[in-house]
């Protein structure tokens, strides 16, 4: 069950029932015509609140807000996806923001210290984001221990390794090469936001069209099924976690090319939109379901609440409260999309 | 799992005994990591240092507390230090911009961690969410509440009686300290002898079986989560008479140390079983080590790498603890 779900016709009316007003219905059609009817319920926010803001506020399009809310998008997404490889199998990953600092900090390292080219800066730090989320996978898969405590113990292990073996640094001096791929656009869209897009639909070709991908979200469904169906259940749980991590690394890569700066505090505010994007766009916290275009829409979502705060003149702390209450309105949504899912399938 | 090689066969049954031996394993730990220091530093085996790790000890123990109600229950809460938080901005603010006595200004922290534990409980059972995501969320709200408020800055300098409270001792034990202990025995008094308490293992051992007995299950859960909410606030009330401020901080560094102290304790992470001395005695020892670390001038990142170390531990103890008492059900069986 991904994007093209069948079962989904019935679903958007009862579960946005006010998304679909006559001025967007035309928008709503197009969406369901690209990416299955069940997104419209996450499209038509994004384009309402776009277009209301638009409206409202001509500081809302400017050239520097677009380039700053598709920066901000770009992460999240991929920050998103990292929580959805996970959620497909069932599991939470808590120690995303652990490994995107541990991979920001490295890169520094590499880039100022071991004084490395760009290029394979960036591989290694890449290397080492999988290698602590295979770390995590292997230990939840092998010794079979709760993935919860598991991913909660291992973030503080994380970032006290990091703090022991590099201290508490902000590394600046990280070269020209990569900041200048970071902050640069073409045309109105920042770099990054592609980067992250191309990211994103590699993920969903993964999810959508691969083997490996179909056996993720078999796991997430039922792993005694998976069990009985000879699949390498093992195997398949210390792949998602991989994934997870190689996808958080992306996502501080991303960070340290816009800010050219490595510091511990990447990652930070990472782990409840972590939740919050999936969630928002359809991916079910239970395993076995999950939207990678709807994710992106989510953080687009997420993205353009904080920025119309920020326009408005709402203290970012108020955001911090609404953002709980956007999980526990997403949370509903995943309640009745479940409900739904499983009467029309039996 | 192959256990060809005796020697694994042989190390499995220490793991085994060290699993299973419950709160006396914590205390030979305890005393262990106790003498170690002794010997190697001539600062730790002090009067006043003892009180130091008390002091830190007597938030780690209500902490711990207030995680091992929920997971009795079978549940999580992440939102134990938002709480904290809220509460310390809520007495802060009380006392210091309201002028209200140190008591009263208590009693409405208290009724607010209560309220919030409540309120979380209630969106769990009505919406049948995942605690996770309830708590998480919950969790976001109280802080952004606590830093919206106060614009993240402390209320600095509460009331000088509500401060002597922080650091006044009785025969040499801090005040704060004994607190915790009382809260520690009513708890223990509630889960060995109060229908409520047996209810919130029952309802973690196993909730439909629960049901069936004739647990009241929506109330029972709200109840829960307004417990934890309430032994989080007292958390917040200890740590903020120690510290003569009010600072939405209050509870940032919690998470971790709340999941440790049960389950280095004894308590199932999958709910059913609790123990209340084994939390307490995980909440010394984890502020023994914290405490020792300063002495062998440990960096101090150590305790972050060292806590998350633990907690694996912890949780590899419990996962032997379920492998041998599978193990021996499977003899129980065969044998009858």
């Amino acid at each position: 069950m991904t994007d093209s779900a069948p079962p989904a016709s019935g679903l958007e009316e009862a579960s946005q029932p006010e998304a679909d007003p006559p001025g967007t219905s035309a928008a709503g059609r197009l969406a369901r015509l690209l990416v299955g009817s069940e997104l419209v319920g996450i499209f038509s926010p994004v384009v309402l609140l776009g277009l209301a803001m638009a409206a409202a506020f001509p500081g809302f399009a400017s050239p520097f807000n677009i380039d700053a809310l598709l920066a901000t998008i770009a992460v999240t997404s991929v920050v998103g996806l990292a929580q959805v490889s996970v959620l497909a199998i069932g599991h939470f990953n808590l120690a995303l923001p652990a490994i995107g600092a541990f991979t920001g900090m490295v890169l520094g390292w590499l880039l100022q210290v071991a004084g490395l080219d760009w290029v394979a800066a960036v591989a290694l730090a890449l290397v080492l984001a999988a290698v602590l989320g295979l770390l995590q996978g292997m230990v939840i898969a092998l010794l079979r221990l709760n993935a919860f405590i598991v991913t909660l113990g291992l973030a503080s292990a994380y970032y006290g390794l990091m703090y022991v073996a590099l201290g508490n640094e902000r590394y600046q001096r990280i070269g020209t090469t990569l900041p200048v791929i970071g902050r640069g656009a073409a045309g109105p869209i920042p770099n990054i936001f592609i980067l992250s897009m191309l990211t994103c639909a590699v993920v969903w070709v993964a999810v959508q069209f691969t083997v490996p991908g179909r056996r993720l979200l078999a796991v997430g469904a039922s792993p005694l099924a998976a069990r009985f169906s000879a699949l390498p259940v093992q195997r398949i749980v210390v792949a998602a976690h991989a994934a997870s991590g190689l996808l958080a690394g992306i996502a501080a890569v991303l960070v340290v090319s816009r800010l050219a700066v490595g510091s511990p505090a990447i990652g930070q505010d990472w782990l409840l939109t972590s939740f919050a994007a999936p969630v928002l766009g359809g991916t079910i916290l239970s395993g076995g379901k999950v939207s990678v275009v709807g994710t992106v829409l989510g953080a687009a979502l997420l993205a353009m609440i904080a920025n119309a705060l920020v326009i408005v003149g709402v203290s970012q702390y108020w955001y911090q409260a609404g953002l709980g209450l956007i999980i526990l309105g997403a949370a509903s949504l995943d309640r009745l999309r479940l409900r739904l899912l499983t009467a029309g399938r039996l | 799992m192959t256990l060809a090689a005796p020697a694994a066969k042989r190390l499995l049954g220490a793991l085994r005994r060290i699993a299973t031996a419950g709160p006396s394993g914590v205390i030979v730990g305890m005393l262990l990591l106790a003498l170690a220091l002794s010997l190697s530093t001539h600062t730790f085996a002090t009067a006043e240092n003892f009180k130091v790790i008390a002091l830190g000890a007597a938030v780690t123990v209500v902490v711990g507390l207030a995680q091992m109600v929920v997971v009795g229950a079978g549940g999580l809460n992440l939102s134990v230090g938002a709480t904290g938080g809220l509460v310390a901005v809520v007495c802060g603010s009380l006392m210091n911009s309201f002028a209200m006595p140190p008591v009263a200004a208590v009693a409405a922290g208290l009724a607010v961690g209560t309220l919030a534990g409540g309120l979380t409980g209630a969106v769990i059972v009505r919406g049948a969410f995942s605690p996770f995501i309830v708590t998480l969320a919950a969790g976001s709200i109280l802080t952004g509440i606590a830093l919206g408020i106060t614009q993240s800055v402390p209320y600095y300098n509460l009331p000088d009686d509500f401060q002597a409270l922080g650091t006044a001792t009785v025969l040499g034990v801090p005040v704060i300290f004994l607190v915790a202990l009382g809260l520690a025995g009513l708890l223990g008094f509630v889960f060995r002898y109060a229908s409520f308490g047996r209810q919130i293992l029952a309802f973690g051992a196993n909730p439909r079986a629960a049901e069936l007995g004739g647990v009241p299950l929506a109330r029972l859960q709200v109840a829960i989560y307004a417990l934890s909410g309430f032994l989080s606030a007292w958390a917040s009330v200890l740590l903020i008479a120690r510290l003569g401020d009010g600072d939405p901080a209050v509870g940032r560094d919690w998470l971790l140390v709340s999941f440790a102290a049960p389950i280095i304790g004894g308590t199932r992470l999958a709910g059913g079983y609790v123990s209340v001395v084994g939390t307490v005695l995980g909440a010394l020892l984890l502020a023994i080590l914290v405490n020792g670390l300063v002495h062998w001038n440990a960096n101090v990142f150590f305790v972050q790498l060292i806590s998350g170390g633990i907690i694996l531990a912890a949780g590899g103890i419990e996962r032997v603890r379920e492998i041998s008492s599978e193990a021996s059900e499977r003899r129980e069986r065969r044998g009858a």
